[in-house]
């Protein structure tokens, strides 16, 4: 694991930001950090940079414990992004990143530093003052400045914050393909859509517990709903095909219109549409309705918004 | 807030005008206008760029992003307090040393010299000073966790608390201000000081104007040590 997380707790004054909270980011994965408002995402991020202690338990970083004697090693080759860009407002995007070059003590880096800002699209505003940019722009230098010295692991909190859609398309690709450079993403998002194009593992934080962890796609299978399914017969069969799918311990919800919505022990969908057909129902429409992370997210989290 | 160039101008500015008026009235006594003109400017950018250099990553909000490149802190602090102390010591020599001919040139006129082995200690009582003053404002910066804040509050340490407890009896020859002063007074017996001296001794002076410094930037480097950094 590169980053991760062991029974951390963590208050301000009286309100609990985070309780037992254990997970961890492998290598070479891009990981989504979901929650609601409040839930405790950016503090998880705070504590594991070193920007803030926990009450309890512990984080690590490139396997340094956060604080300890070999953490500043590890910081060094983590680049972070966290609650918007930081940015020297009367220094230019280059200097800034000429600055950011410096703490890393990298040498010669101006190449790196033409790459970056020619990969975030501000090769051409890089003698601009960093504090005469909008929202979108200083989140693309940001991100650059997150990803000068190239970083094993890169956390981006909200990355995407202040972008415009042709903004947001170009920084998820980005995103996505940070694995192929050799580094491991922990991104947290509000944009749940988002999450689920650009990351393979997703962990989903509540009220400061964890309530999901694991690959994308285990989470979202593992939602407990299974898979359901939208029948559409004729309108006067509806009923005699609610009753053979009921007596087939499915559960059948006529839905209006000769839609039935199914769900239950179904491997293969067309094992309904052979049920029906051996009682002379003829199907019209069949379709399978998969589970998305929007709705595991909303269940996990009892409807909360991110 | 105050920037270093508005600070090096403002002192430029007021040297000038210094050397304006030395130019048409004359020098004076006991080096007086050096100590109106580039002393008392120097001191107060002095504090301003001791609040500066530390408060730069509050006011910016980039303290998150400087501890995310290098968590050190103790690091960025020796930093900070070696970048603050060098660069005032380098600017009042340098500034002192440049105004040293053209005061020079300018009380010529009235047939007026400068008395180098006066300047001198003026000069010395001066860096010693300003040395203090960088301290004190980029301590209070940390204690307050804000440059403007930091900056207000090392004004009225300086001008009112510290000047309020230089005049309590007994209790007052321990102030920060009159242990200063009995250590220019004893670099430069003829100066004008804010204060009048506690009759200490220099190194009984030295040691509380340390205990003092310490303090400070203790309780500066303290409060930077354990604070979240949002």
């Amino acid at each position: 694991m590169l980053a991760s997380f062991e029974g951390v707790g963590k208050s301000f004054g009286d309100t609990v930001a985070l309780e037992g909270l254990s997970f961890g980011v492998p290598e070479g994965s891009v990981c989504g950090l979901l929650g609601p408002n409040g839930s405790g995402k950016t503090t998880a991020i705070r504590l594991l940079l070193g920007l803030t202690r926990p009450d309890a338990g512990s984080t690590s970083l490139l396997g340094s414990r956060s604080g300890g004697r070999s953490f500043a090693g590890a910081i060094r080759q983590t680049g972070a992004l966290v609650e918007g860009p930081s940015l020297y407002s009367r220094a230019s995007a280059r200097q800034n990143m000429r600055i950011q070059a410096a703490a890393l003590r990298l040498r010669r880096p101006e190449a790196e530093i033409d790459g970056l800002l020619r990969l975030v699209g501000l090769e051409e505003r890089a003698a601009t003052r960093a504090g005469g940019f909008s929202m979108g722009m200083k989140q693309r230098l940001g991100l650059a400045i997150a990803l000068l010295g190239s970083p094993r692991l890169v956390i981006l909190d909200e990355p995407t914050n202040g972008l415009d859609p042709s903004g947001i398309v170009e920084i998820r690709d980005l995103i996505s393909k940070l694995p192929e450079r050799g580094m491991t993403v922990l991104v947290s998002s509000h944009l749940l859509s988002e999450v689920e194009l650009m990351c393979d593992r997703v962990t989903i934080i509540n009220r400061g517990r964890l309530v999901a962890d694991g690959r994308l796609s285990e989470v979202v299978g593992s939602s407990g709903d299974g898979a359901r399914y939208s029948v559409t017969v004729s309108e006067h069969e509806v009923s005699a095909a609610v009753g053979c799918l009921v007596s087939l311990g499915l559960v059948a919800e006529p839905m209006g219109r000769g839609l039935i919505s199914v769900s239950g022990p179904v491997t293969d969908g067309s094992q309904l549409s052979c049920v029906l057909a051996a009682e002379g129902i003829y199907v019209s429409g069949l379709s399978q309705n998969k589970p998305d992370l929007e709705s595991v997210f909303l269940s996990l989290t009892e409807g909360g918004t991110s | 807030m105050p920037t270093p160039r508005w600070c090096l101008i403002a002192v430029g500015v007021c040297a000038l005008v210094g050397m304006a008026v030395v130019w048409r009235w004359g020098l004076g006594s006991d080096l007086v206008a050096f100590d109106v003109a580039i002393g008392f400017p120097l001191a107060i950018a002095s504090i301003a760029f001791g609040a500066w250099v530390f408060g730069v990553e509050y006011g910016q909000n980039t303290l998150r992003r400087t501890l995310t490149a290098d968590p050190r802190r103790l690091r960025l602090f020796v930093t900070k307090l070696t970048v603050a102390l060098t660069l005032v010591a380098l600017a009042t020599v340098v500034i002192y040393l440049v105004a040293l001919p053209l005061y020079g040139i300018a009380a010529d006129r009235h047939g007026e010299a400068v008395a180098i082995n006066d300047y001198r200690d003026l000069v010395l009582g001066s860096l010693i000073s300003n040395l203090v003053y960088v301290i004190v404002g980029g301590a209070l910066v940390l204690i307050t966790g804000s440059m403007a804040g930091g900056v207000t509050a090392a004004l009225i340490f300086l001008f009112v608390v510290d000047t309020v407890l230089g005049v309590v009896p007994k209790a007052g020859d321990y102030s920060l201000g009159v242990a200063l002063t009995d250590i220019l007074i004893a670099i430069r017996p003829t100066g004008d000081g804010l204060f009048a001296g506690s009759g200490h001794s220099t190194p009984e002076a030295v040691a509380i104007l340390a205990a003092w410094l310490v303090g400070l930037a203790g309780l500066g480097w303290l409060r930077l040590w354990r604070s979240d950094v949002k």
